[in-house]
């Protein structure tokens, strides 16, 4: 029994990092973006505290001055500073990815 | 022949449940969790109301419990956590007790994730952990403190459906030291009442839960709960409030509690 639960834990953890939920080709991107801001579209924001897990996620990344989430479109609107270097796409998904969404899309505008 | 409660709450549940909403009730474990390097604390405090005493022909027991708990996320589908159990017991006749009950360490592994839409969203976790060894104590809740390290172990599931949501939770601390084990199982329905629709500028909303809250302990006692609650979540934080009616009681080896009333709220750092 003493060795069961260690045993028990490290499993779900070897599970855990053997579960990957790859991001598309189109958002593994590195180059920092040129634009003011991008638009990300995301899905699985089920309430106003998932919200919040990506806006922090977002706000600690370098050069984003504001995060606006829309939870009925999925639409989620990223201001960049006036400096560099901006967010790539691929910070931007993996941002998303480790709040726990789904996320589909990266656009500058 | 059926009390009124007992066709009510159900058809309550699954009413609010069929076509479902992610967010975490407040008596059921949801497949639910923070994002990498975020911190949730939960505090929960539960006034529990028993006729009966713990030695037979005793009088009432009144016992008010403080749950706090901390979830940390590690990874996207893993997050590791504590939790500590304090209570107040008023027996009477009898003196008045404080003490904290075992420790939970717990990890929840969320190995099923599909985001259908905006809002709607499929998660099911595994979860294991570990109540740890502390004095055992007397309390209206089995297995609050046990004196033995008992391994936990379960799986939840978490749909959300626009306004509506669905948690399914199957749960079982199994005692190390002849203790009855213990066996939870779980099923809430949530209708998200206000905003109707979400919008840019959205900071919170309003949420009914319906909640069955089952116990089966190895001795046989068994009892289901049935919790009717209001929650307020905004972005930060939230707010919960339940109350626990007796929907099945079989209880032999202990007090049944009558009713609880749930005050609770989390914040997310």
């Amino acid at each position: 029994m003493r060795f069961l639960l260690p045993c028990l834990l490290a499993t779900l953890a070897a599970c855990a990092s053997a579960t990957h939920h790859d991001l598309p080709d189109a958002l593994k991107d590195a180059t920092p973006m040129t634009t003011k801001g991008a638009t990300l579209t995301v899905l699985g924001l089920s309430c106003p505290n998932c919200a919040t897990n990506i806006d922090l996620s977002l706000a600690a990344l370098p050069n984003v001055q504001d995060v606006s989430v829309n939870l009925d479109t999925g639409l989620v609107e990223v201001e960049f500073r006036d400096a560099d270097p901006k967010p790539s796409p691929l910070q931007l998904a993996t941002a998303v990815r480790n709040s726990g969404f789904t996320i589909v899309a990266v656009k500058g505008r | 022949m059926l009390r009124p409660l007992h066709r009510i709450a159900p058809l309550a549940v699954l009413g609010l449940g069929t076509v479902a909403i992610a967010q975490e009730p407040i008596n059921t474990t949801a497949a639910t969790q923070p994002g990498v390097g975020r911190l949730v604390i939960r505090e929960q405090f539960r006034w529990l109301e028993s006729n009966e005493g713990f030695e037979p022909g005793a009088g009432e027991t009144t016992e008010f419990q403080s749950w706090t708990s901390v979830f940390y996320g590690l990874r996207h589908d893993f997050a590791l956590g504590a939790e500590l159990p304090i209570r107040a017991l008023d027996i009477s006749p009898g003196d008045d007790d404080l003490d904290h009950g075992s420790p939970r360490f717990l990890a929840k592994w969320r190995f099923h994730r599909a985001d259908l839409e905006a809002l709607d969203t499929e998660r099911a976790s595994l979860i294991a952990g570990v109540r740890a060894e502390t004095d055992d104590e007397l309390s209206l809740t089995p297995g609050f403190a046990s004196d033995s390290n008992d391994p936990i172990l379960g799986a939840v599931y978490t749909t959300v459906r626009g306004r509506r949501g669905f948690n399914g939770a199957l749960v079982g601390t199994f005692a190390s030291d002849g203790d009855p084990d213990e066996i939870r199982y779980d099923a809430a329905g949530l209708y998200r009442m206000s905003p109707e629709v979400f919008a840019a500028d959205t900071e919170a909303g309003w949420y009914l839960a319906v909640e069955l809250n089952g116990l089966y302990e190895s001795n046989g006692d068994n009892e289901v709960m049935f919790s009717p609650g209001l929650m307020y979540e905004a972005r930060r934080w939230t707010g919960e409030l339940s109350v626990q009616l007796p929907f099945l009681s079989e209880v032999d080896h202990r007090p049944e509690v009558d009713w609880t009333l749930v005050l609770g709220f989390r914040i997310l750092l």
